[in-house]
């Protein structure tokens, strides 16, 4: 419960309302599995009732750890973009710390707070490790030797040698980034393939249960 | 978009068409065109509205960025550039400027910023404030935009081109599948003949399309999905 708990606030939700939520959910599980005792006046329909509560509470549960992943993911593909959009602000004689609160007004809410918060941790630690946390917001490892490189534009200052040494981490991360995005997409638009194939299989179902009519016909004839 | 309206009202027909020659059902077609009607035009039309408005505003701001930067390169006047610039516009987007020809060229270009609703075109005009403020090499200051255009051009051309082989695979599988169909109506004529007054035959068949229709909603809403970075509707 405490790691559901940890992914609640972590995407921002109040975990009191959310908890609230899914006992609502149960309630409304055990006044269908009443109803429907009633209705098909069979015990079963308890074993149906409990079943689909255990099933809604697998997927709301299991739905924060994905979202959270999912906001991981995303904020890792907005960081390469708003890096992309520094590179323009640093190669336009503004210094790191300059650049990278240009970036908020670009930012999504998420990534907006942890900029705010690496610029204050910045401002109180002139040290390399405001960079390593910020770059622990993320999976992918490369980030962190991104935010090394421009932890030494700082600490060397702007030159030609940190810029194109930044540009050249930039640029792979950048490429592996473009890829994977056309490989989600393509992946995505794979799933619709599906489609045709349930429809060929609708057209079996229809087939079969045509003939199966057709021979209980014949059957009740006899 | 005509061609949009043009192509839902064929496929509405052609659906029709197959129930009618599948479940030889008046009824039923009737039900499957007017579905077919309601939700395209209603549903269909609104993603592909929105897909399109996005995707010509995208091209647009990419046409005008390069344009400008160009022009500005040989000129080294903004006006001369945004002149320039315009010339190479679409009738769309010259009816959106011609109120705003009482603005010096800077400020139209910073008005210009709520129609082209993309970060990096903000980022443009700060770029441009910074060219008009301290001078410099606008070919230099504008390398790394220009690549990152670049890149958000190819993504958009790609995603694009495998939108469009898609929808060919998508339309050849359904074909076949539709077509085993079709085939039974004329191949087993005496089987036909029994099962088709059933009302589980025809009702099937509606099912089927009503699928086919769901399908074809789900092809779009994944085509239409193109994430064209910096969109400000999307990050903020």
């Amino acid at each position: 419960m405490k790691h559901i708990k940890n992914d609640i606030e972590f995407l921002g939700l109040d975990y009191k309302k959310e908890m609230t939520k899914i006992a609502l959910l149960a309630l409304v599980g055990v006044i269908l599995g009443v109803v429907l005792y009633f209705v098909i006046r069979s015990y079963y329909a308890f074993i149906i009732s409990l079943a689909s509560i255990i099933c809604a509470f697998a997927y709301v549960f299991l739905h924060y750890s994905s979202k959270k992943d999912a906001l991981i993911n995303n904020s890792e593909e907005e960081f390469v973009s708003l890096l992309s959009y520094f590179e323009v602000f640093i190669s336009n004689h503004n210094n790191v710390y300059h650049s990278f609160e240009l970036l908020i007004p670009y930012a999504s809410d998420y990534m907006k707070t942890l900029l705010e918060n690496f610029l204050k941790n910045i401002d109180s630690d002139k040290t390399v490790q405001p960079y390593i946390n910020f770059a622990r917001n993320f999976k992918n490892v490369l980030f962190e030797s991104l935010l090394l490189s421009i932890y030494q534009m700082v600490d060397t200052g702007e030159n030609v040698g940190s810029l194109s040494q930044f540009g050249v981490m930039f640029t792979q991360i950048s490429a592996n980034n473009k890829e994977n995005k056309i490989h989600k997409m393509q992946k995505d638009l794979d799933t619709t393939n599906l489609f045709p194939l349930v429809g060929v299989g609708i057209v079996s179902f229809i087939l079969i249960i045509s003939i199966f009519s057709i021979i209980g016909d014949l059957i009740n004839v006899i | 978009m005509t061609i949009y309206y043009i192509i839902f009202a064929f496929l509405s027909i052609l659906f029709a068409g197959v129930n009618y020659i599948v479940s030889n059902n008046l009824l039923t077609t009737i039900i499957v065109i007017v579905g077919c009607f309601l939700y395209f035009y209603i549903v269909g039309m609104r993603r592909l509205k929105k897909h399109t408005k996005r995707t010509n505003e995208f091209l647009q701001c990419y046409n005008f960025i390069n344009s400008f930067i160009i022009g500005l390169s040989i000129k080294e006047n903004i006006t001369s550039s945004y002149e320039i610039t315009l010339s190479s516009m679409n009738e769309e987007f010259l009816d959106e400027v011609k109120d705003i020809n009482d603005l010096d060229s800077f400020e139209k270009l910073k008005y210009l910023d709520r129609y082209f609703q993309f970060d990096i075109y903000t980022l443009f005009v700060s770029l441009i404030e910074i060219y008009q403020e301290e001078g410099g090499n606008i070919l230099d200051m504008s390398r790394f935009l220009l690549d990152e255009l670049r890149n958000d051009y190819t993504y958009f051309e790609t995603a694009r081109n495998m939108g469009r082989r898609k929808i060919f695979e998508f339309g050849t599988l359904w074909f076949f599948s539709v077509l085993v169909l079709v085939i039974i109506r004329f191949a087993l004529t005496d089987f036909y003949r029994i099962i088709s007054p059933r009302p589980f035959f025809y009702i099937s068949v509606v099912v089927m399309i009503a699928f086919l229709v769901f399908s074809i909603d789900f092809l779009i809403a994944k085509i239409t999905k193109i994430k064209i970075r910096g969109w400000k509707h999307e990050t903020h």
